[in-house]
């Protein structure tokens, strides 16, 4: 049984301050340059998959059917993110996508690290293929980055909320219960023991 | 008599019918310690342990097609726990010595889970 993709959505959004998530006026600003952006969808594409084929881990969950065939997953979400609108719809789907990439093996690392060349991607083609002046490129990349921000939580924490109820429907345990472990288990570590290294002479 | 004072007398009159018995608890089924007697330990660990057991206890039972789940034990080198469905909302757990005798832990902890069930359905 999945998580309810409504719920994880509107937590999200209540987690996540106000300033920044993508906004009404990020929309409008994204609107407007759309036709220019969906000139770079070959280009993103193109490196996007490039990168994800190149890397053993990434290339064993593209491993079936036609490489067109799963470019078509990145072509669809560009085309609807032009498109906009950035209704529950929209979010909603974000969220799913968490719940589908669980299914398929695509972990957080891998999404997360192409978001943030595909950001990279982006900065660079706007200043170069579409030349756009500096502050219009400098804002645009603002939308683009707070877009990242609200994707990115939405696909995470329906990842990992797909995750708990699925042990929690299986198991019996209720998400309440998975909880009060991990509670009851992180009360007993001691954070400090853990991902830091003693400070060296040079205090480096 | 409140709750909690209920549950700890059912504890106690346990423990006294079984003197083998070094730990009983009575948690929520989402691991919430509610009443407890114990030697040693961590009753918020074995709250939540117990709980977890009575969940996929429950599953496996659906699963196979046993019918409601009753309980369930882990045994090893130096002793037992035994856990016992109290009612819908609670579980029953018991920690026993090595060499203790089964029967009687049987026959005093389902009885015991029994009252529990009824005192926390009573809420
Ligand atoms: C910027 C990061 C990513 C975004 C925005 C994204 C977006 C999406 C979307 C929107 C879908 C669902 C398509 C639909 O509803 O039809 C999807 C599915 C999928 N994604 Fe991702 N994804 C990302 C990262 C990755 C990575 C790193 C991989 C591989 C390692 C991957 C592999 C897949 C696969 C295999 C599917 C199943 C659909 C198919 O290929 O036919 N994704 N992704």
């Amino acid at each position: 049984m999945a998580a309810h993709l409504a719920a994880v959505t509107e937590a999200v959004f209540s987690q996540l301050p106000p300033s920044v998530r993508f906004s009404s006026e990020d929309e409008a600003f994204l609107a407007g340059h759309a036709p220019e952006l969906a000139r770079l969808e070959d280009h993103l594409v193109q490196g996007f998959y490039d990168i994800l084929f190149a890397h053993a881990a990434t290339a064993r969950v593209l491993s079936s059917g036609e490489r067109a065939e799963r470019e078509m997953a990145l072509r669809r979400w560009w085309r609807r993110t032009l498109q906009g609108p950035f209704d529950t719809h929209y979010w909603e789907w974000q969220a799913a996508v968490g719940l589908i990439h669980v299914r398929v093996g695509v972990s957080n690392p891998m999404m997360i690290g192409m978001w943030g060349w595909t950001l990279n991607a982006l900065q660079e083609a706007l200043a170069g293929k579409l030349s756009l002046p500096p502050q219009e490129a400098g804002r645009l990349m603002e939308v683009f980055h707070r877009l990242a921000a609200t994707v990115q939580a939405l696909t995470a924490e329906s990842y990992l909320q797909n995750y708990l109820a699925v042990l929690a429907n299986s198991t019996g345990i209720t998400a309440e219960l998975i909880h009060r472990l991990v509670a009851v288990e992180l009360a007993a570590l001691d954070p400090s023991a853990h991902g830091q290294k003693a400070p060296t002479a040079s205090g480096v | 008599m409140a709750v909690a004072e209920e549950l700890n007398s059912v504890l106690g009159r346990l423990r006294a019918a079984v003197p083998e018995l070094s730990a009983a608890l009575v948690a929520t089924t989402d691991g919430l310690p509610i009443a407890h007697s114990l030697n040693a330990g961590d009753a918020n660990r074995l709250a939540a342990m117990a709980a977890t057991a009575l969940g996929l206890g429950r599953r496996i039972c659906e699963t196979y097609g046993g019918g409601e789940f009753r309980e369930t034990s882990v045994s090893g080198s130096e002793g037992q726990m035994y856990i016992y469905s109290a009612g819908s909302k609670a579980v029953l757990g018991v920690v026993a010595r090595l060499g203790a005798n089964v029967g009687l832990i049987h026959l005093e902890a389902r009885d015991a889970a029994s009252q529990v069930s009824q005192i926390l359905e009573r809420r």
